[in-house]
């Protein structure tokens, strides 16, 4: 055959104009998405003065649990609430070392939706590690028990408190949430792998290279409580469903799917751009105690798409108090409360 | 993450949407993934942290790239459930027997069809091709004879009938 031939019906298939933006408005859509989603990345390490006075007695592995007293501290976890951790805790204590650069991967902290890493970098000798924000480059994959692989997730990154900032050493609490339903990290098989330690978010200008690869099981045990619902809510105006809720010791999250309107007419200033998430979004406890929300952890809306038949909304925050799920008989979101069974 | 503006995102896109497309149609076999894939291409040109050294590079990393997701969403357990090669009878010809050439082309083997287009309808030398796909140029080549030769039968055989 004539290779013209082969060319002409090439170039015929191509997308169309309609199929061209059609794609094009899916992309950009997914990333203003994940922009939401980055936000948490840079979002203030604690309130980092109040928790320092705390972090002083750093490096303390708790008693009760074994889990690092680091990890507590960030909970602002009292004595009695460590047990609360421990369904979702294990101790992973592995060091790696690539290119003079060591890296202690101390103990991980799960719920469904997100895990916190615990890590301690050493550089080599005459590094200077005395900023306030560190990220390593990351590649985080894990797997379900049934084979279901994690499809999206978002990393957040504290630097905790050290006992000298001028040294090599930093010590480092990574996060990650998992966006979709389909996947949760219980029992799942987390893998972590980091390539060099950065200033910035984009990843530029490697302060120490390395590449420092493990896996850790995570338990099969839920430390918080999943609750199916099928009740209106009203967002920004909207009448949308809302899905689930789910609160652990790690964190307060829901999802939200269309009702009599779909997510894509939400005004996102209404859902993301806020300030008072503290003074609308809360849980009540048995004892009447109102415990808000603090700083999101991701907040997530899909759009429906060809592959998509609905749209999906999921929004997870750190909970102001370490709060016993058992305890909650309420979440109240944007001034409508949601009583919770039994 | 990405180094690329909203603009200059849509630049590329325009610019190489059409050649990532191709290999993904050729690639999935229909529509919907080839979409699908090509979108997650994209996507993966914004997580870039770094600029793409001439054009090129950006060339060669898309088709590199759009080969390799297209291999990954084969090997996903999902795809089972996603439409089927009937989608591809949403695609319109000119003339009937382009429509021969398309289906006699989706039926070689993967590594033949790649080596077809890249070489044929992108000009690719075998070298540069074979750079491209991780082979040597002699295993570049034989995958072109024998896409050719299995191509040229597959017509033939329509010719008559068989």
């Amino acid at each position: 055959m004539e290779y013209e031939q082969l060319n002409h019906v090439l170039d015929q298939v191509r997308p169309s104009r309609q199929q061209e933006d059609a794609i094009l408005k899916r992309l950009l859509q997914e990333e203003r998405t994940k922009q939401k989603m980055k936000r948490g990345r840079n979002l203030p390490k604690l309130a980092a003065a109040a928790l320092a006075a705390v972090l002083a007695v750093t490096s303390v592995l708790a008693v009760v649990t074994g889990l690092d007293r680091r990890l507590l501290n960030y909970f602002g976890a009292e004595p009695g609430q460590e047990e609360l951790f421990s369904p979702g805790a294990v101790v992973v204590d592995k060091t790696l070392t690539d290119q003079g650069t060591t890296l202690h991967i101390g103990q991980v902290v799960a719920d469904r939706y997100s895990a916190l890493v615990l890590l301690d970098l050493t550089a080599p000798a005459g590094t200077v590690l005395d900023g306030d924000y560190y990220v390593l480059g990351d590649s985080i994959r894990a797997t379900a028990p049934d084979g279901t692989k994690m499809s999206g997730w978002g990393t957040g990154w504290t630097l905790l408190e050290d006992e000298d900032p001028g040294d090599n050493h930093i010590s480092l609490l990574m996060r990650v949430n998992t966006m979709y339903e389909d996947f949760n990290f219980l029992g799942a098989k987390l893998s972590l792998d980091f390539e060099g330690l950065y200033d910035n978010n984009l990843e530029k200008n490697a302060l120490a290279q390395g590449r420092w690869k493990c896996t850790v099981t995570l338990p099969n045990e839920d430390p918080g409580r999943y609750v199916a619902m099928e009740e209106p809510i009203e967002v920004g105006g909207n009448q949308v469903t809302l899905k689930s809720l789910y609160v652990s010791p790690l964190s307060l999250t829901w999802e939200l799917r269309e009702g009599e309107d779909d997510l894509e007419s939400i005004d996102t200033s209404a859902t993301f751009d806020r300030e008072d998430w503290p003074e609308t979004v809360f849980v009540t406890t048995k004892g009447g105690a109102v415990v808000p929300v603090e700083e999101p952890h991701f907040l997530l809306t899909q759009y429906k798409t060809d592959l998509l038949e609905e749209d999906r909304g999921c929004y997870s925050f750190r909970l102001a108090e370490i709060t016993d799920p058992a305890e909650v008989t309420a979440v109240t979101i944007f001034g409508q409360t949601f009583p919770l069974e039994g | 993450m990405g180094i690329y503006t909203q603009e200059e995102l849509a630049d590329l896109y325009h610019r190489r949407v059409g050649m990532v497309y191709q290999i993904c149609l050729m690639l999935m076999k229909n529509v919907p993934d080839a979409e699908d894939a090509c979108q997650t291409v994209f996507r993966k040109v914004m997580e870039r942290v770094e600029p793409f050294r001439d054009p090129e590079h950006e060339k060669a990393w898309l088709i590199v790239t759009a080969q390799n997701e297209c291999k990954n969403q084969l090997k996903h357990w999902w795809r089972t459930a996603r439409a089927g090669e009937t989608e591809l009878e949403r695609l319109t010809w000119e003339q009937p027997e382009d429509g021969e050439v398309w289906e006699a082309l989706l039926s070689l083997p993967e590594k033949e069809r790649l080596a077809l287009y890249l070489h044929y309808y992108q000009g690719y030398s075998t070298q540069e091709a074979a750079a491209m796909l991780g082979t040597k140029p002699a295993t570049f080549r034989s995958w072109l004879f024998r896409g050719r030769k299995n191509l040229k039968t597959i017509l033939e055989a329509k010719e008559y009938g068989i």
